[in-house]
């Protein structure tokens, strides 16, 4: 009676540390207080039994004990290092670090993915997850990617957890110690700092927080007795003890990306120099590279004297006059569109202008951009009103990842301009997707967070009517399950 | 030293077929066992299933026309089989093309002793990649070991120019008409190099059509005589049409030579249960009155042709006739007259082709020979250089095998005219020279070799021989390829004239997911053939899918897709899709089949065209848009001949359904330009009228914000009409309704309004007495003055009305874009 | 890609792309590969093949010049971002996460 208050109370203590970072420190040192408590208690009852000669009972009493009091060491030490993901769920419902509902999921699908996520292991912990697709779920097919290999698929679905509303604490947990990891690896310290307000702390994030802080060299970095004592409290010492060790004192920046150099006009004839800046830009994509090949190219072909000189050309290689018209016209909309292609692809703003090969490129890329995003509304919006297209659940929410991320990207260049002319598209589709989830298929999670994003959007571009549509289906509640 | 080379040409005609080899000097064309330059395109299949070719199963053709076919060539890639009922077999298209191979192939063994392994075949320059295809698996049944395909025009005008004397800039006109197929094809010669410019036709424009329409005059004149009118849609008058036509197209010859002929049978004419006496006169004068209309028909595609490259008549250098029907001396008159210019003299026009496909087969190094098994006299070396050059000093680049190679090695012309200096021979054994030809005339050069003390190494092959003269650099591709895009443009991977063999590759972005182990989840690209810029309107010649149940893990909509495309020298297609997301590539590849024309199809695509025509007329009529009106009046002409058509593939002529087929595609074409023409003053209208709606509304309803941005959508909404920007005012018209409604929805009694109007429609709700339901409540609802309760009524209600925009199957269904 | 000047005439471009396809095919010399403006790069068939009929033709011959010989830049960084900041190399897996 009295043990299971006690484990009812070091559970509270653990769910409140995750739930709220401010207190992360007093409930750690409690936390630990507790955790010595009770081993030692069982030891020295164990030890006790034995002394008094019943060494079978104390066994006994020592697994039992051990299933009970500390099953969150059996899972992290023996459990996930095996890939042994029913015994993983199996005791995860008795860890005091999550609830019985979605963390043994989460632990089997840990462990399921370090053997490599086999399908049967897939199908097995799948199986227990319930219909309605919500925050844990998301974390274990995320954690299953990561398993058979799709480092890309799991960091996007993690990280999705930010678009649900209630994505629950234990999710929350893994994806954030996930994530943390992965920036980690990558070297993008950047993420981390910035998702320190996003994320419940962990003793593991928090000690990745520490050091992308220090990397960064920022102000608030934590000193090296903080460092190491939350080194300390951290799991996996034996594996992090090495990074800690060669972290350097300040390192240098950590988002220097690769800085484009502006292309240097190479030679003094306008012609070689933009032909030039269009390989520059094909060969390496960026942003500024499209825009200089722009630049350059409205040198040339805006040039009142390149028609007549092209034309000469075309004569000299025996075009009829006629024919030498189109064929120069053709050679100028060659040009262009290839610079659209660029600016396209590498996301660059649109050209401003009215006339000449700016206005074309622009009219080009805007077009293009355009009709990509319509032809994908299109596709997703007949794919909803046809019974029987439905995706399985994760794969819905796999392509409203995908067709978010898109839109961002692909209206970006045009800015609000663009986007509010792309956004009707967006709301007719991805709102009638949202209402099939929700009332088809139940999937409240899932709709409730494409409409804040529609709500989102149709704020940005000033649409009344959108904003007090996806307002009002904002507000509604999520139902229990 | 070697024997001379043997380079085979075949010429696969749609009614005559014909074989040419070229040894490096001259062309020669095999005569069949009968004599004849050209074999009859025609097989039979008796009782006893032996097949019989040629001469001998054309005379089959009137007493036994089931059991011989004759013209399958225009449903070659059609894989519509021929039936041979008494032999109880079927086959297919290029099985019987097979046929005339293995009898022509036989007919080079029997004169020249060797067997070709490797030829070239000509196919017409407007075959799409399953025509193509079907050839070259013709090729293969009948036992070649290696095929290349030339367009029938290239080979016409290489054949015609080979030797020719003029050295500058010329424009060549090759008028193709054979049985089936016309084809005009525009080329330039310049330097000795033979160039496609462009190429047009009518796949469905032949001599063929000449007999037909001599046939329906004698069907008419018999008609006036007996009183029984023959119908090419009637089954039953199928076997006394086919006599009727062999007696036409002999009378056709005949007329050729003599002003006048006598069209009779032998028998009397079976029709129903009357049999009808035949004995008609036909003159040279009315010949030519029928068929001037359809020489017409091709001229003005030679005239549309010469106008779209900037030529106008009288600018052609000569005009090459190819083709049984130009023998006519009506027609060539006609064509010589109307462009303008001489045709070539002394060119047998029945076997042209066939020579040019084997002088190509020597451009290509294609000889025909099996390779020879003698073991090599001295040190091997292999050669690359042009058996027939159009330059008159071209590189030979060889490699010598083996160790020890010579240390130089220098070409001397057999002649004893001109000698190459010494060539170095590199590490690798391999050496690079020029050679000097003698013009318009084969050159052989002996290979001397020398070691490095001077002492001569004999090699292998001891000597080579070039021949000058006209070439083509590769054959180039007849029609546009490309990826059918989900919004139904095409991503084009292979102009028009692209040189084979070739390889293109494309970034594509998906527009739907992919599921992984979801059998029903499947990413199409389609891979269309034609020139037309929407997908539609092309056609399908193969899909590459990328099936849920392949995937590793699902790929979401936005993933890249990289697409390669090859193709080579014999028209086979092979696609490739890497998914770089996943890591997996994809090459299964459905290759499609020319689709089948079923008349009843053809009936309901006629009649919606029909339909479709009247709506796009009675608009421009209202619009007064002119240009229109005259454009559609071709659509009548065109619609007129789908139906003409149809009627004959109802009689059973699977033909004439294949060009029907075609015709409706050309009519789709057209209306959908005319489509175009007339929803700009539609849309502009609406869009002049929505900016007043909302003008109003915003003013009304709108907020200070809206105001502003209304402004700005009205100066986008000018901007684009002033523009003349279809698409752009779609998008911005819809910017303006959206911010009309949203004001005009903040007018209290807007949703009342929006109820009854929903009301108004509800006999199409999927759910009628739950639609009903709604109303009510609504009504209920707005008699109580409960805003919010009748919008939430209003919006279920929409949600059971069918949304109008039906899901565009266009664009073959393709999933990237 | 047939290392001819724009202003070459039909028949050098002709007889240059003949001499290449044939060294291809028996890879003799350097043929492989061909300067450009982003470093050497590989030199097919297919490409010498493309390259000679867009020269043929005038009309595409025009385009061909006007993005014809462009020069040399700077090459890109292509330095990965995380070179600048090394990460932390396999800490997923070490720390008991995703496959072993």
């Amino acid at each position: 009676m009295l043990l299971a208050l006690a484990l009812r109370a070091r559970a509270a203590l653990w769910r409140a540390r995750a739930a709220d970072r401010r207190r992360f420190v007093p409930l750690t040192l409690l936390l630990a207080f507790i955790e010595g408590g009770f081993v030692a208690s069982v030891l020295s009852l164990a030890l006790t039994l034995l002394l008094l000669g019943a060494p079978i009972t104390a066994l006994v009493l020592l697994a039992l004990i051990a299933w009970l009091v500390v099953p969150h060491w059996l899972i992290d030490a023996l459990a996930i290092p095996r890939g042994w993901h029913r015994a993983a769920w199996h005791l995860a419902r008795f860890d005091p670090r999550g609830d019985a509902a979605t963390w043994p999921s989460l632990v089997a699908a840990r462990a399921a993915a370090r053997t490599g996520a086999p399908s049967a292991a897939v199908a097995w912990i799948t199986g227990r997850l319930p219909a309605r697709l919500d925050g844990a779920g998301v974390v274990v097919h995320g954690l299953l990617a990561h398993g058979a290999g799709d480092r890309g698929d799991a960091r996007r679905l993690l990280h999705s957890l930010t678009a649900l509303q209630a994505p629950g604490v234990d999710a929350q947990v893994i994806a954030s110690e996930w994530l943390a990891l992965d920036a980690a690896e990558r070297g993008a310290w950047r993420e981390l700092v910035d998702g320190i307000a996003t994320w419940p702390a962990t003793p593991l994030r928090y000690l990745l927080e520490a050091v992308a802080l220090r990397r960064l060299a920022l102000p608030r970095a934590p000193g090296a007795a903080s460092r190491w004592l939350r080194w300390l409290v951290a799991p996996a010492r034996l594996a992090t003890w090495r990074y800690l060790r060669a972290a350097p004192a300040a390192a240098p920046a950590a988002t220097t990306t690769a800085t484009a150099a502006p292309v240097e006009p190479a030679s003094a004839d306008a012609r070689v120099a933009a032909a030039t800046a269009l390989v520059a830009a094909a060969q390496a994509p960026s942003p500024e590279r499209a825009a200089a090949a722009v630049a350059a190219w409205r040198d040339v072909l805006d040039d009142p004297a390149w028609l007549p000189a092209q034309l000469a050309r075309a004569a000299a290689l025996g075009l009829d006059p006629t024919a030498a018209v189109r064929t120069v016209g053709a050679a100028r909309d060659g040009v262009i569109a290839r610079l659209v292609q660029l600016t396209v692809a590498s996301r660059a703003p649109l050209p401003a202008g009215d006339v000449g090969v700016a206005a074309a490129v622009r009219a080009g890329a805007r077009a293009r951009i355009l009709d990509g995003l319509e032809v994908g509304f299109d596709r997703l919006h007949a794919r909803v009103a046809t019974d029987g297209g439905e995706l399985a659940m994760i794969d819905e929410w796999r392509e409203f990842l995908a067709v978010r991320d898109g839109y961002e990207a692909a209206v970006a260049p045009g800015g609000v301009e663009l986007e509010r002319v792309a956004f009707p598209h967006a709301d007719t589709a991805l709102g009638e997707w949202a209402v099939a989830l929700w009332n088809r298929r139940r999937q409240h999670h899932a709709s409730h967070a494409i409409t804040s994003w529609l709500f989102a959007r149709a704020r940005e571009v000033g649409d009344a009517a959108a904003v007090e549509h996806h307002g009002r289906n904002r507000a509604l509640a999520i139902p229990e399950a | 030293m070697a024997q001379q080379p043997l380079y085979a040409g075949f010429d696969l005609g749609t009614t005559n077929s014909a074989v040419a080899v070229f040894d490096g000097q001259h062309t020669q064309v095999i005569r069949n066992a009968a004599g004849g330059a050209v074999t009859p395109s025609v097989v039979r299949i008796d009782r006893a299933g032996r097949v019989t070719v040629g001469q001998r199963a054309r005379r089959f053709l009137e007493d036994d026309p089931d059991n011989t076919a004759t013209e399958w060539k225009r449903l070659m890639g059609t894989g519509k089989a021929v039936a041979f009922p008494a032999a109880g077999v079927s086959k297919r298209p290029e099985e019987l093309s097979a046929e005339i191979l293995k009898a022509l192939r036989a007919d080079v063994a029997d004169q020249l002793g060797t067997a070709v392994e490797r030829a070239v075949i000509s196919v017409p320059a407007l075959f799409e990649l399953p025509q193509s295809a079907a050839t070259s698996e013709a090729a293969r049944l009948a036992g070649f070991a290696r095929v290349e395909l030339l367009q029938e025009p290239i080979a016409s005008a290489l054949a015609a120019g080979w030797r020719a004397d003029d050295d500058g800039t010329a424009s060549w006109l090759v008028y193709d008409l054979g049985g089936g197929t016309f084809d005009a094809s525009l080329l330039e010669t310049r330097d000795g190099l033979l160039r496609v410019v462009a190429h047009d036709g009518d796949n469905f424009l032949g001599g063929r059509d000449f007999d037909w329409a001599i046939t329906e005059h004698l069907a008419a004149e018999l008609a006036r005589q007996t009183g029984v009118q023959l119908e090419r849609k009637d089954p039953s008058h199928a076997g006394a049409l086919r006599l009727l036509r062999l007696a036409a197209e002999d009378a056709k010859i005949e007329l050729s030579r003599s002003p006048t002929a006598q069209v009779t049978l032998a028998r009397p004419l079976v029709v129903g249960d009357r049999e009808l006496d035949v004995d008609l006169a036909l003159s040279r004068a009315t010949v030519e009155a029928l068929t001037a209309p359809l020489i017409e028909r091709s001229l003005a595609v030679c005239l549309r042709l010469l106008a779209g490259n900037g030529l106008g008549p009288g600018r052609l250098a000569r005009v090459v006739l190819v083709g049984g029907p130009t023998l006519s001396p009506g027609l060539r008159a006609q064509v010589q007259a109307r462009l303008e210019a001489t045709a070539a003299d002394g060119l047998d026009p029945m076997t042209l082709v066939a020579q040019g496909a084997a002088l190509y087969a020597a451009t290509a190094g294609l000889d025909g020979r099996a390779a020879p098994t003698a073991a090599p006299q001295g040190k091997k070396v292999w050669l690359q250089y042009p058996p027939v050059s159009s330059d008159l000093t071209p590189h030979v680049v060889g490699r010598v095998v083996g160790a020890d190679p010579p240390a130089r090695l220098r070409l001397e012309r057999a002649d004893g005219g001109w000698q190459s200096p010494d060539a170095a021979i590199g590490p690798d054994g391999g050496f690079v020279t020029m050679v000097s030809l003698v013009p318009r005339a084969a050159s052989t050069f002996r290979l001397v070799a020398t070691a490095a003390d001077g002492a001569a190494i004999a090699v292998d092959p001891a000597t080579i021989t070039i021949v000058a003269g006209l070439t083509i650099a590769d054959p180039p591709l007849s029609r546009t390829i490309g990826v059918a895009l989900a919004s139904d443009h095409v991503q084009v991977y292979f102009e028009r004239g692209a040189p084979l063999p070739t390889r293109r590759s494309f970034t594509h972005t998906t527009v739907e997911t992919i599921a992984a182990g979801n059998p029903d989840s499947v990413l199409r690209i389609p891979i269309v053939q034609g020139e037309f810029e929407q997908a539609h309107l092309c056609r399908l010649v193969g899909t590459l899918e990328v099936r849920g149940v392949d995937v590793k893990t699902t790929v979401p909509t936005g993933a890249t897709v990289e697409v390669t495309i090859e193709l080579d020298r014999a028209g086979c297609l092979a696609a490739r899709a890497h998914v770089p997301a996943i890591d997996q590539v994809f090459e299964q590849v459905a290759h499609l089949l020319v689709p089948d024309a079923a008349p009843a199809a053809l009936d309901a695509a006629l009649a919606d065209q029909r339909r479709h025509l009247m709506q796009v007329r009675t608009d421009a009529f209202r619009h007064g848009l002119r240009e229109l009106i005259d454009k559609l009046g071709a659509v009548e002409g065109l619609l007129a001949s789908a139906e003409r058509d149809i009627d004959a593939a109802h009689g059973g002529d699977a033909d004439a359904g294949q060009k029907a087929r075609r015709t409706l595609i050309e009519i789709d074409a057209v209306l959908a330009e005319a489509d175009l023409a007339r929803s700009w003053p539609e849309l502009d209208g609406e869009a002049h009228e929505a900016a007043i709606i909302a003008t109003g509304a915003v003013a009304a309803f709108g907020s200070d914000a809206e105001r502003k941005l209304l402004d700005e959508v009205l100066a986008a909404l000018a901007r684009a009409r002033r523009e003349r920007d279809l698409a752009e005012l779609g998008r911005q018209l819809r910017l303006v309704r959206r911010l009309s409604s949203a004001a005009w929805n903040r007018n209290p009694d807007a949703w009342t309004y929006h109820l009854e109007d929903a009301a108004s429609a509800i006999h199409e709700a999927r759910d009628l007495p739950a639609a009903r339901k709604l109303v009510d409540a609504g009504r209920v609802a707005v008699a109580a003055g409960d805003t919010d309760a009748v919008r939430r009524a209003v919006k279920q209600l929409w949600a059971l009305l069918p949304v109008d925009a039906a899901a565009r199957k266009k664009g073959f269904d393709s999933g990237v874009r | 890609m047939l290392g001819v000047a724009v202003t070459a005439t039909t028949r050098e471009i002709e007889r240059e792309a003949q001499k290449l396809l044939a060294m291809l095919a028996l890879g003799v010399g350097d043929a492989g590969t061909y300067p450009s403006a982003a470093g050497p790069r590989p030199r097919t068939a297919e490409a010498v093949r493309a390259a000679a009929a867009q020269l043929r033709d005038p009309r595409q011959r025009l385009l061909a010049e006007l993005t014809a010989g462009a020069q040399p830049t700077a090459a890109p960084a292509s330095a990965a971002p995380t070179a600048a900041a090394p990460g932390w190399a396999d800490a997923l897996r070490r720390t008991g996460w995703g496959p072993r």
